[in-house]
């Protein structure tokens, strides 16, 4: 059964939905929350242009701290992973998911794809195709 | 706190995979206290229809064999048959009967032609639902 939940957030405004769906399952069914924030790095045309991503590395961590403190709230405790990743940020998350053996990924369809027309964000689609474990899509 | 879900449904087709996400639909109910609905979807096209009477006949032991083994666990559940497309079907009747949350076999993604025949339905259901969905692997 589902033990190791891995909830990826991205500071949107679904953020805090997402986070507290995912407390109330641990609540519910057990196991324990990991937070994942990936940065999205652009993906540089010339190696050589100089590029610093400590500034988007901080921002995320902020998103990363707001989403933990959110579920110490709820009188739970998870981890966080920073990551960054160049192009579609699904696959880090889908790399992290396999090494690190988590058994559920726990993600909204939308986050920051904000237009009505895409039902499912790539990142979520990414997600859902590559992951070897389950996955859980959230809805507005 | 109000419970997660409480109407599932199950869309199940009758393949090798079935087993393992009736299990799992089970163990969750079981925890979260839901009721499944099992749904087997007739995928007929317009030249059968003829044999669309025997198909649904012949079909209705699918829902019904794991909404025996829903029970034998306790766990409160329907069986449902509709004809139509898979995809297409789940998704209206999941709207139309609020459930809340669909649970799926999803494709594994290794595999390209595994993806082709189990997660086609899967993925169009994930991508047009409008209640979360759970693609279990």
């Amino acid at each position: 059964m589902v033990e190791k939940i891995l909830v990826a957030v991205d500071g949107s405004q679904t953020m805090e939905r997402t986070v507290r769906f995912a407390c109330d399952l641990v609540k519910v069914m057990g196991g324990s929350l990991t937070l994942i924030h990936v940065v999205d790095v652009p993906v540089m045309i010339q190696p050589n242009l100089p590029f610093d991503s400590a500034p988007l590395m901080r921002a995320g961590e902020v998103i990363l701290r707001t989403a933990q403190k959110q579920v110490e709230q709820n009188g739970l405790k998870a981890d966080i992973i920073l990551e960054q990743q160049g192009g579609n940020s699904g696959h880090k998350i889908v790399e992290v998911a396999g090494e690190k053996g988590f058994t559920l990924i726990v993600m909204h369809a939308r986050g920051h794809s904000k237009a009505a027309r895409i039902l499912l964000g790539s990142v979520c689609h990414t997600v859902a195709h590559d992951a070897s474990s389950s996955v859980l899509i959230l809805r507005p | 706190m109000s419970k997660l879900f409480q109407r599932v449904l199950v869309p199940v087709d009758g393949s090798r995979y079935m087993s393992g996400i009736v299990a799992h639909a089970i163990a969750i109910a079981k925890k979260m206290g839901c009721s499944l609905t099992f749904l087997y979807v007739v995928n007929v096209e317009p030249a059968m229809s003829l044999e669309l009477e025997k198909h649904k006949t012949s079909s209705t032991r699918i829902p019904e064999e794991c909404t025996r083994k829903a029970a034998a666990e306790d766990v409160s559940a329907s069986s449902r048959i509709e004809v139509g497309s898979p995809a297409e079907t789940i998704v209206e009747m999941a709207v139309r009967e609020r459930f809340d949350l669909i649970i799926i076999i999803g494709s594994r993604g290794y595999s390209r032609l595994k993806t082709l025949f189990v997660g086609s339905v899967a993925d169009e259901v994930m991508e047009q639902a409008s209640c979360p969905v759970l693609l279990v692997k």
